[in-house]
């Protein structure tokens, strides 16, 4: 699809020329470096889960067909095989597991999925209260509490989770089980405890190594996404507040709601229109704030490199200044210089009343500005490393070949610098696209939109800032889970995408 | 090996989260209520903003004194916690939330959601109704029952302003005092551009809004906002809307809340605020025997050149006592306690809170204060502000915001106002998924 000029024409191009054909290029590649997410990665993905399943029923057809009485009872009682061939730390293990998994779901999972399907059934009763400060025929009532939704939800996934883990323990009490039968019938060596336990600290070094992390990483991570998703799915809105009030499933609701809008408690707000409008101005700011900062960074950090220019130290130190005042500070230091008339420290010194953070256009240019200023000292400290490593004779011998500084700069010094920060170039501009911290300190999303059905959206929302009003201010917990969700997709597909269209993975070796 | 590691790591997860979940389980169930004895007496946790904690300690301290002599013991504890954060803190846990607290009666309907409110008895009712005006003690009044006790009634907003720049002849129409400021080089400060003060022209003039609830969910909305009042050919959306156009491109008009007014004070421009009682010590400050204030002015509109009451919204606060108390009834004896004639008067003293009794509205000393005496002259042209739902601060908010910029044609303000009012009152039903 792409149309590729030799090698000759190339090189005849001018130096715009050529720029102009490889962004050609670069553009040109996108849809199909998009449609290679569904056309390798995920039939890639697909082929691998399938390896999986298939060696998972394999692993279970071989040890029911070929194996002795001991390994097909860990089919019911787990560690069976290696209670019977004398393993018995393993049995224990894999026994205790059983045990205490049943236990588990007898006395806690089992009625915790059972509220699963409806996410708690026991509503808050109310009782009739005695008490002698109530006089005649007064009466009145006071709440019991029911079931949270939250926590049924909770405990529901935490269940399942045990339940995977389960059916893997399971899977493997067999797989280990049939391979000690094995290694009894080729009379072999079974090991026992405690060379199993020294294996941890030599060829299985490495799982003890990553139990900590991983360990971290479920609690930490996948589970409050697994929770969050689930909650895309419900109702848990201002009408639904748990423990008061049950929530529960609502299917595609909240997707529908966002693209046609219709969701109870807010009205007639348009989620779709404003999802769209704040998509835009979100993928705009990234992209400013990113390259902005990008390329003062570098213009700055090489002027202050340039042979020629005194007290070096100096302007860096002064430039590092930004830095080690804490950003917020900043930010909310610069949202009160801004503010309007009287009360802005700007204004009065210009003498005027310029609405740099309530008009809707300027304040989008007065928050990539002063993002820019809170950002070059990043860029600039990153590209001066960088700069001082290329080595001078590079530039030596172009001089000698009659380059100018135009020309060395973009044979030399530009790819050079490309080469090594293309990555953190994109984590910036994923980061970028998730900004809170800026926006909210400096503009706090504001001013208002002025469009009917805005639900209370603002002009320099990014999506991340909208979503904290969806959930700290309307407490739209649902509808926030679906964008969260769709900006997850947004900025995973982003960084899959020019992540790997980018040249510092495609040639990594040759780095000069 | 690994399948053991595994399993290993999988049994220790499992028995941490059983013994979680045992727990959490085991600490649900509820304790009984107190008996009120000296040995076991009632606990009851109150919540308050941090100004009023002395005179709540005290006043709590006075109603232990007092029972103690009929024989019931309290243990009863003060936490700093404004109308807010109140709010807050109940919307995730309603449960475990203080057995008193205040709220601004328009915080009724989420607080009715939490389930964090508990009604009246008839009784209760009708002893508030013997000492305060109907429309105080509705501030509590939500699906038919009552769920507060109010304290105060001071959210409202009215005129301050500098004797020195306004002609007394000039208090009761904008026009003039505008006139007078900007000949004065002083400055009119008013939030014109908020949701809460936007649609105060148009409530002047004779405008409606009111979110019929059930339950905790909106079922109707009902407005007239994009309706002409009879004898004229504009909306009361029209009318309201184009004056608070008109009024923020009047030279003297400055934008802001109490940021700007401190600001003002500071630059001797302050020369009339739209505000509450929440602000009348710094401005008596800030203009020293200059201070002046009184109700709020009429307003010729520019459209169709009527003149039109300015109308303020009127609120107030409340002490609700939280549905999950384990002491409910003496949580409840304690609120109303709470709301007493002499605890009001405290009140007032100690921090300027307007009382909702009526008799202390006719009180001398109150209506010595400028501020409060002001404010309960506009309470006669105001509108009560009911529980509305979050899409009416919203999509006014968005009003407001367009109107800042506004300058076409009335066609298109009418336009405006028809969207505003489609937002305003479309409803969705709550209905689970099938």
């Amino acid at each position: 699809m792409e149309k590729t000029v030799s090698q000759i024409d190339y090189l005849g191009m001018s130096g715009w020329g050529k720029f102009c054909y490889r962004a050609r290029l670069f553009f040109r590649g996108l849809p199909a470096a998009f449609l290679s997410i569904f056309t390798v990665l995920i039939p890639k993905l697909a082929r691998k889960v399938w390896g999986a399943v298939k060696g998972f029923f394999l692993t279970l057809y071989n040890a029911m067909a070929k194996g002795d009485w001991k390994t097909r009872m860990s089919f019911a009682v787990m560690g069976t095989s290696q209670f019977a061939r004398k393993q018995v730390m393993r049995g224990i293990m894999f026994l205790a597991f059983e045990i205490l998994f049943i236990l588990y779901m007898v006395v806690f999972g089992g009625a915790q999925l059972s509220l699963f399907g409806t996410i708690g059934r026991r509503a808050v009763v109310e009782s009739e209260t005695v008490s002698d400060f109530l006089t005649g025929d007064d009466i009145r009532f006071e709440k019991i509490p029911g079931d949270d939704s939250r926590l049924v939800l909770l405990y529901g996934i935490l269940t399942m989770i045990f339940i995977v883990a389960f059916v893997y323990a399971w899977y493997a009490n067999i797989k280990s089980g049939f391979a000690a039968q094995q290694l009894e019938e080729a009379k072999q060596h079974l090991p026992t405890a405690k060379e199993d336990f020294k294996t941890l600290a030599d060829a299985q070094y490495h799982k003890t190594l990553l139990v900590g992390p991983l360990i971290g990483l479920v609690i930490f991570t996948i589970f409050p996404i697994i929770f969050m998703i689930f909650l895309a799915f419900t109702n848990y809105d201002v009408n639904h507040m748990a423990p008061d009030k049950l929530f529960t499933w609502v299917g595609w609701k909240n997707f529908q709601a966002l693209f046609a809008g219709g969701l109870s408690g807010s009205g007639g707000a348009r989620f779709g229109v404003v999802f769209g409008k704040l998509l835009l101005w979100t993928v705009i700011w990234a992209i400013f704030a990113t390259f902005t900062n990008y390329i003062l960074g570098m213009i700055v950090a090489i002027i202050i490199n340039k042979k020629g220019i005194r007290f070096k130290k100096l302007w860096r130190t002064i430039l590092i200044m930004t830095i080690a005042v804490p950003q917020f500070v900043s930010l909310l230091l610069m949202s009160k210089m801004l503010a309007d008339g009287q009360l802005g420290i700007i204004n009065v010194l210009l003498g005027t009343n310029i609405k740099w953070l309530t008009d809707p256009t300027l304040a989008k240019f007065t928050v990539i500005l002063v993002n820019i200023w809170v950002g070059i000292p990043f860029t600039m400290l990153m590209v001066t490393g960088i700069l001082m490593n290329i080595p001078a004779d590079l530039y030596e011998s172009a001089r000698i070949d009659g380059a100018g500084p135009v020309r060395m700069y973009f044979k030399i010094t530009l790819p050079y610098v490309l080469h090594v920060t293309a990555p953190s170039l994109i984590s910036n501009f994923v980061g970028n696209l998730n900004n809170f911290g800026v926006i909210y300190l400096l503009s706090g999303g504001g001013p208002n939109m002025s469009m009917s059905g805005s639900g209370g959206a603002g002009e320099t929302d990014l999506l991340i800032t909208w979503l904290y009003k969806l959930i700290n201010d309307k407490k739209q917990y649902g509808m926030a889970s679906v964008i969260s969700i769709l900006m997850f997709l947004l900025t995973a597909i982003i960084s899959l995408v020019v992540y790997n269209r980018s040249k510092a993975v495609k040639n990594e070796e040759d780095f000069m | 090996m690994r399948k053991r590691f595994i399993a290993l790591i999988a049994c220790g997860a499992l028995a941490a989260t059983s013994l979680v979940g045992f727990a959490g389980c085991g600490g649900s169930g509820r304790k009984n209520a107190n008996a009120g004895t000296q040995e076991d007496p009632y606990v009851l946790k109150v919540w308050g903003s941090a100004e009023q904690q002395e005179g709540l300690k005290q006043m709590v301290n006075k109603f232990t004194t007092e029972k103690q002599k009929d024989g019931k013991y309290f243990n009863i504890s003060v936490e700093v916690c404004g109308e807010d954060k109140a709010k807050e803190n109940l919307s995730t846990d309603a449960i475990s939330g203080a057995d008193i607290f205040s709220f601004a009666n328009d915080q009724i309907a989420d607080l009715w959601s939490y389930g964090a409110l508990s009604p009246l008895t008839n009784k209760e009712v009708s002893k508030l109704a013997d000492r305060m005006p109907e429309s105080t003690v509705n501030f509590g009044y939500f699906n038919k029952q009552y769920y507060g006790y109010p304290f105060s009634a001071d959210n409202g907003f009215f005129m301050y302003y500098d004797k020195s720049a306004v002609k007394p002849e000039h208090l009761d129409s904008l026009d003039d005092i505008l006139s007078d400021l900007e000949a004065a080089g002083k400055k009119f400060l008013f939030e014109g551009e908020t949701a809460w003060y936007t649609l105060s022209f148009a409530y002047g003039a004779g405008a409606e809004y009111e979110a019929i609830y059930e339950g905790a969910d909106v079922k109707e909305v009902k407005t007239n906002l994009n309706k002409k009042p009879s004898g004229s050919q504009y909306s009361y959306g029209q009318l309201g809307g184009k004056m608070v156009a008109d009024l923020v491109k009047n030279p003297a008009y400055q934008a802001g809340g109490n940021d700007a007014i401190s600001a003002a004070l500071t630059s001797k421009t302050f020369g009339a605020a739209i505000s509450g009682t929440w602000e009348a010590d710094t401005i008596k400050e800030g203009l020293g025997e200059n201070y002046a204030a009184t109700d709020l002015p009429n307003w010729k509109s520019s459209l169709d050149g009527k003149t039109y009451k300015w109308f303020s919204f009127a609120g107030g606060k409340l002490y609700g006592v939280n549905g999950y108390s384990q002491n409910l009834e003496a949580a409840h004896e304690l609120a109303a306690f709470l709301v007493e004639d002499e605890q009001q008067m405290t009140r007032f003293t100690a921090n300027g809170i307007v009382p909702s009794s009526k008799e202390l509205a006719n009180d001398p000393t109150v209506q010595s204060n400028i501020a409060v005496a002001a404010f309960l002259k506009q309470m006669d042209n105001s509108v009560v502000q009911r529980a509305m739902p979050q899409s009416y601060w919203d999509e006014v908010g968005a009003f407001a915001t367009w109107l800042g910029t506004f300058s076409g044609t009335a066609d298109e303000l009418q336009a405006r106002v028809d969207q505003m009012v489609t937002t305003l009152t479309t409803v969705t039903p709550v209905k689970p998924a099938a």
